[in-house]
């Protein structure tokens, strides 16, 4: 045997399947509906698994604060002096720095942009500590859906 | 290509239809491809339409880098190795080619050439023996519209690699013709 027996013999074959592959009727539309199907079940899926998740962690969250109550008590004091001592850090950086550095470009006086930076940050630094965990949660959460989002629809170059 | 890639980037947002489109132009190239692995014309159907849904999975990882059918290709040959490992898990194996030889030739063929039917035959047999890369590589290889880079990409091969592997196969192939 040579080697153009060999390619004969492959060639043969694929013409053979070229036949059979143009009697086969056009599958695409076939394949669209049932992608369509399976991206509205995978939906569902998603939408059932993130609540249950949610009202896991809800509860979860719920049972073991009850159960550590003394323990969280006394964290949560903890966490909200330092967020208090940050929040006022910040609060002092901006009066200061914020207001001059206003003042100098602008040339104007100190006015009623100094009243709501100050009005601003009280308020920031009178929230309590499970705002700020709850922020810094939905902040994270948010960044990750959004790479989550970035990667999934990421466009062919 | 340009429509391939519009087609491509309507599918990524979510138009299904638009694959749709994409299916219908490659699925008689898809299936040249997966059908000699495949017992039957409806199991090459079903390998087919295996490798275009997971072509649809995996679609948001095309880079053109290469085209897309020879991205679609390299889902095939993948798709096609674990085809043939699991059939001849399931001890399905044998016969696909055998089957093909009974599916495909005439008895006026078989009388026009009994000599190169023999050969033919033998040759499907050899084909059959070898592990299941080394079948789709050499499939590969002699597909009249890929070139040699494609192969390479194709079956995940540096270009050398994949040019020493198929000279190989083939000389494994011709000694085991030769008569000794």
């Amino acid at each position: 045997m040579n080697m153009d027996t060999l390619r004969d013999f492959f060639e043969d074959k694929h013409r053979e399947r070229e036949q059979e592959a143009a009697l086969i009727p056009p599958m695409g539309a076939q394949l669209a509906a049932l992608i369509e199907t399976r991206q509205i079940a995978r939906r569902k899926h998603y939408l059932y698994w993130w609540i249950a998740g949610g009202v896991v962690f809800v509860l979860a969250a719920a049972g073991a604060g009850l159960y550590f109550r003394t323990y969280v008590g006394s964290f949560f004091a903890r966490l909200g002096e330092i967020f208090a001592r940050i929040t006022e850090n910040i609060a002092d950086y901006v009066k200061t720095t914020g207001i001059s550095l206003a003042t100098t470009v602008s040339g104007a006086r100190e006015t009623a942009s100094s009243g709501i930076i100050e009005k601003a940050t009280t308020e920031i630094s009178a929230w309590p500590v499970q705002v700020w965990y709850v922020v810094l949660l939905a902040a994270g959460v948010a960044l990750l859906l959004g790479v989550d989002s970035l990667v999934r629809h990421r466009k062919p170059v | 290509m340009t429509q391939d890639i519009e087609n491509i980037q309507k599918t990524l947002s979510g138009d299904a239809r638009a694959y749709g489109v994409l299916v219908d132009k490659y699925q008689s190239l898809v299936f040249v491809l997966v059908r000699g692995i495949c017992k039957t014309t409806a199991d090459a159907q079903e390998v087919t339409q295996d490798v275009f849904l997971k072509a649809y999975e995996q679609l948001h990882t095309f880079k053109g880098t290469a085209s897309f059918r020879t991205w679609l290709y390299r889902i095939a040959y993948n798709t096609a190795i674990s085809h043939i490992r699991k059939t001849k898990s399931r001890g399905k194996a044998g016969e696909a080619y055998m089957h093909e030889v009974m599916h495909t030739a005439s008895p006026v063929e078989e009388e026009h050439d009994s000599e190169r039917e023999a050969q033919y035959d033998k040759i499907r047999q050899l084909v059959e023996e070898l592990p299941p890369a080394e079948r789709m590589l050499i499939e590969l290889y002699y597909y009249k519209e890929l070139k040699m880079e494609e192969v390479a990409y194709i079956s995940g091969m540096t270009l050398s690699n994949a040019k020493v592997r198929i000279f190989r196969i083939r000389q494994k192939l011709q000694e085991a013709m030769s008569p000794s």
